[in-house]
């Protein structure tokens, strides 16, 4: 069954094993609706590794893939990583054009009602692509604890 | 025929007059009583006052905005209980004395003949009536008790119906073009809803059309708050085409001349304005295109402006004045080029910044970039352009 809205998605996103296998795996920071960047991500990760911090931007939408799109491009100017979480009963046609979110190296998962996360496409990791705001977002970073 | 370059003043106008006087970017500018004082306005320098019109701003007369009382025309400070459309006939004459009085003391380009605004599409004879009744009339009487020579010019502001409605702006050339003793048209347009960007090709046809119809009557032309469909619209052979700073100055809104404005006042979005994109597109993107796309430094333009917003220690946010001042460097430049060429020769040059323009946004998506819908304004923008040639006998 579809969600209702974008707002019970991404809480089911936040309640599901996919978020929890972050906290699983080290000191992590998750933060809803982060504003003052290029856009506002509805969910960003920071996952601590032993080297560096890898940072994760999450854009929900219930059907528009496109504007989705376009809204996960703007995120990777401060993120490494950046996502599109759609419905899983109406992802179909994001991933019909899964080539677009290949070539813009924007990830594509789904995500039904019991929780359940689907890759469609992972994308590599990449530096930011604004040094501006990959700074300011680092201010963030350094100006949390991250849950162990 | 050549055509002159104004800058619309609005919030921080010291930017617009600073990049005239040192680079040239314009040739006067619009003068808004919204946005300065009178005092401000009569302590301007003589040379700018003889390039400059001055727009008196009565687009909504049934608001009383603070910024403009320092004015003694406005009907909302002579009628007694303030506007009322119904009794203003009985008041039109003094504020037009009042404005025709202050606009001869300064000395501005023309007498400007001011206008309100209507949302809906009245019945064209009670709309012409009434604005001929409680504006023109008024103030071209004014006019004439000064004996001065200086050309009038008519301020009309023309909502998206009027335009492309054939009959209706058939209608309304003939009457303004039946008018005694003017000299141009100042005309506004209201596009309702919009982007940032015109994408409707039959309100852009309907508007070439109408300026040329003004222009073949041998009217002068200035047409305000125009964002970079400016070059566009030249090719219908305007007097006068404006460019501006914030969005406000480039996008007219009836709501700008309400007090409802200040609590939707907010920053915008930091965006720099690329010539050879016909657009301004958002800043934090331009790092990767200039990574990625080979030359695409060269189509921001070469000025100070840009290598200092190049520098990676430039702190970009919204307020500052380099995105604008680049914008009036490298917007003029463009305009000043396709200025030189006349009728077909400018339709032509049009054409190629246009199809140069689809061929960059092509290639920024095949490169992977998803940056939204940039670059969907030209599709409109050739209909427009080539509908109105074809009309003209140019292709």
């Amino acid at each position: 069954m579809a969600f209702n809205s974008e707002r019970e998605m991404v809480e089911t996103i936040k309640n599901s094993n996919y978020l929890k296998d972050f906290s699983n795996s080290g000191p992590c920071l998750i933060k809803e609706e982060v504003t003052g960047f290029f856009g506002v991500p509805d969910l960003i990760v920071i996952r601590k590794t032993p080297k560096k911090h890898i940072t994760y931007a999450y854009e929900a939408k219930l059907t528009n893939w496109k504007r989705a799109l376009y809204q996960a491009f703007r995120y990777k100017a401060f993120v490494n990583r950046s996502y599109v979480i759609m419905d899983h009963d109406r992802v179909k046609a994001a991933v019909s054009h899964s080539e677009r979110f290949e070539r813009a190296n924007i990830g594509l998962i789904s995500i039904d009602n019991s929780g359940k996360v689907y890759h469609h496409y992972r994308p590599r990791n990449e530096a930011p692509y604004s040094s501006q705001l990959e700074s300011k977002f680092n201010n963030i970073i350094s100006s949390c604890e991250l849950d162990a | 025929m050549s055509f002159e370059i104004y800058h619309q003043l609005g919030f921080r106008d010291t930017w617009n007059i600073d990049s005239i006087q040192r680079h040239g970017s314009g040739d006067g500018v619009i003068i808004s009583p919204k946005n300065r004082k009178k005092e401000k306005v009569v302590s301007l320098g003589s040379k700018i006052k003889q390039n400059a019109i001055f727009d008196p701003q009565f687009c909504n007369p049934s608001e009383s905005i603070k910024q403009m009382s320092t004015y003694d025309y406005y009907p909302s400070q002579i009628m007694p209980n303030g506007f009322d459309i119904s009794t203003f006939s009985d008041y039109c004459s003094i504020c037009a004395a009042k404005c025709v009085e202050f606009q001869k003391n300064n000395d501005f380009r023309y007498f400007i003949v001011p206008t309100c605004f209507h949302e809906s599409i009245p019945d064209v004879d009670e709309l012409t009536d009434l604005l001929y009744e409680q504006y023109i009339s008024p103030f071209l009487c004014s006019i004439a008790n000064t004996g001065s020579s200086k050309g009038i010019i008519v301020q009309l502001i023309l909502n998206k119906h009027m335009i492309k409605n054939e009959d209706y702006a058939a209608n309304l050339l003939d009457w303004i073009t039946g008018i005694d003793n003017i000299n141009g048209v100042y005309l506004i347009t209201e596009l309702s809803p919009r982007d940032k960007q015109i994408k409707d090709p039959d309100f852009l046809y309907s508007l070439l059309k109408f300026i040329d119809a003004l222009n073949q009557n041998e009217l002068d032309i200035i047409l305000g708050y125009l964002n970079t469909e400016a070059l566009l619209l030249s090719i219908a052979n305007p007097s006068i085409v404006t460019i501006g700073s914030y969005e406000n100055l480039r996008i007219f809104n009836p709501l700008n001349f309400s007090d409802k404005e200040n609590s939707q006042m907010r920053l915008p979005a930091p965006r720099i304005f690329i010539p050879e994109l016909l657009d301004w597109i958002d800043f934090y993107y331009i790092e990767l295109l200039i990574k990625k796309i080979p030359g695409f430094k060269k189509l921001l333009g070469e000025n100070e402006y840009t290598d200092q917003m190049l520098n990676p220690n430039y702190n970009m946010v919204s307020g500052k004045a380099e995105p604008y001042k680049h914008y009036f460097i490298e917007s003029s430049k463009q305009l000043r080029g396709i200025a030189q060429f006349k009728d077909a020769e400018r339709y032509d040059k049009l054409i190629d910044i246009i199809q140069s323009a689809n061929n960059k946004y092509s290639e920024i998506s095949e490169k992977g970039f998803e940056i939204g819908d940039y670059g969907s304004h030209l599709p409109a923008w050739l209909t427009a352009a080539n509908m109105f040639a074809s009309e003209k006998g140019w292709r």
